[in-house]
């Protein structure tokens, strides 16, 4: 474990922030979860999962019972209470207009160091439920840091709470996780470039098969 | 956020950013709003239908995308309010450098128009000009409400539609980004993280 990438160890407000969907949303329309089994013990390893509303941080991360260092959109730590709050969460940034090589550097020095990094493989929330297939940049991170990959799927949460609307709403959301699986570690770029089509599809499969998630075919009609 | 952004057409008369505010399309009058769990209700003078959001854009999938005017212009003018970053800040956790985040300046409205080649911002006062060409973009993501860009210059801008739906113009300015390319002998392979292109052989 690399000593200069060791992290505090979470506070009162972590712990509060991570209970709060176990403890709350029963009453909002419940909670299950399936395959904890999964969660391994301890990083490093990914946590890849779909994205359908801003509420699958709280609904996934209550679950594992150790901090989790998920990869957020740069402008969220934009205003000064909202960005310590990422931090304290263990958040860190990936600016999206950009390959950001920084993001990769923290993501791959936190899993060397052995924390677990969390990651929403389509790289924003879904518009209209529909899984979409895995960003690139994100097969790359996980062809090229070579740990478990934990596969998590949320299912709900869209019609809790859609991206198109400003208020959420009750409803039962599902979490699941799966049995952690390998992807081979690839040093050399081209030939993790060339890997990414099959690792991709590998990825969605087992993220939708979790809770039969509707994906992108060639039928879907949104891009 | 808003049906609007969603729904890029309307799906009932299938005119492309019909849906304005209100959530009511200004062609047929249909209007819009959440029903059961993330299911859209649209209301017309004949009754109500209620589907899923996936299902509605299933009708408009193959609703043609506006194309250039006799004036050469695409899409707009537009209520817009844009602000532009043009600068970014580290972020350290402790001493280590997490990463950067964007500086934002303060935003501005304006009227923001598609051209073939390029978009054209201005405020209402004039004091603010901007041609943002199409063969210098880098990268284009639609956020919920936005229509973020990487400018040529190394910025960034989120341009906010007031009125309109981000997607429309997200998917209008990836046809004209697309038509640009060719003409330039470019095929567009990726629109994120940035635009990469390859020569048509």
């Amino acid at each position: 474990m690399s000593r200069s990438e060791v992290i505090p160890p979470p506070g009162l407000f972590y712990w509060t922030v991570h209970g709060l969907a176990r403890w709350l949303w029963p009453f909002f329309g419940g909670i299950e979860v399936k395959g904890r089994e999964n969660i391994p013990d301890r990083g490093p390893y990914l946590l890849l999962s779909n994205h359908q509303s801003v509420l699958d941080p709280f609904f996934i991360q209550t679950w594992i019972p150790y901090p989790i260092h998920p990869l957020a959109k740069s402008t969220q730590f934009a205003g000064p209470i909202f960005g310590a709050a990422m931090k304290r969460l263990y958040s860190f940034p990936v600016r999206r207009f950009q390959v950001d090589p920084q993001a990769v550097r923290t993501a791959l020095r936190r899993l060397r160091a052995g924390y677990a990094v969390h990651v929403y493989v389509e790289g924003e929330r879904s518009w209209d439920g529909i899984m979409r297939p895995p960003r690139a940049g994100t097969v790359r991170l996980a062809l090229k840091a070579g740990v478990p990959i934990v596969p998590c799927a949320v299912a709900g949460a869209y019609d809790v709470w859609p991206r198109w609307d400003r208020r959420p709403r009750r409803g039962p959301v599902q979490v699941a996780f799966g049995t952690p699986f390998r992807l081979p570690q690839i040093d050399d770029r081209r030939r993790r470039n060339d890997a990414v089509p099959e690792a991709s599809r590998r990825i969605m499969q087992e993220i939708a098969s979790l809770l039969d998630l509707p994906t992108a075919t060639a039928n879907t009609t949104e891009d | 956020m808003a049906i609007r952004d969603v729904l890029w057409a309307c799906p009932i008369c299938r005119v492309p950013g019909g849906i304005g505010p209100g959530e009511a399309c200004r062609s047929c009058g249909t209007t819009f709003r959440r029903g059961r769990g993330a299911r859209i209700v649209a209301r017309t003078a004949a009754g109500s239908e209620e589907r899923p959001a996936a299902e509605w854009l299933q009708r408009v999938a193959d609703v043609p995308l506006p194309g250039p005017r006799d004036d050469g212009s695409i899409l707009g003018p537009e209520a817009v309010r844009v602000k532009t970053a043009s600068r970014h800040k580290p972020l350290y956790f402790g001493r280590r450098l997490l990463g950067w985040v964007e500086v934002f300046e303060r935003p501005v409205t304006g009227m923001l128009v598609l051209r073939t080649d390029a978009l054209h911002f201005r405020t209402g006062d004039g004091s603010t000009k901007e041609v943002w060409e199409l063969a210098g973009l880098r990268g284009i993501q639609p956020a919920s409400s936005a229509l973020q860009l990487a400018l040529p210059d190394r910025r960034v801008a989120s341009v906010k539609f007031l009125e309109s739906s981000v997607r429309l113009w997200a998917r209008v300015l990836t046809e004209a980004l697309r038509a640009d390319c060719r003409r330039r002998g470019l095929e567009l392979l990726e629109l994120q993280p940035t635009i990469r292109t390859c020569v048509i052989t």
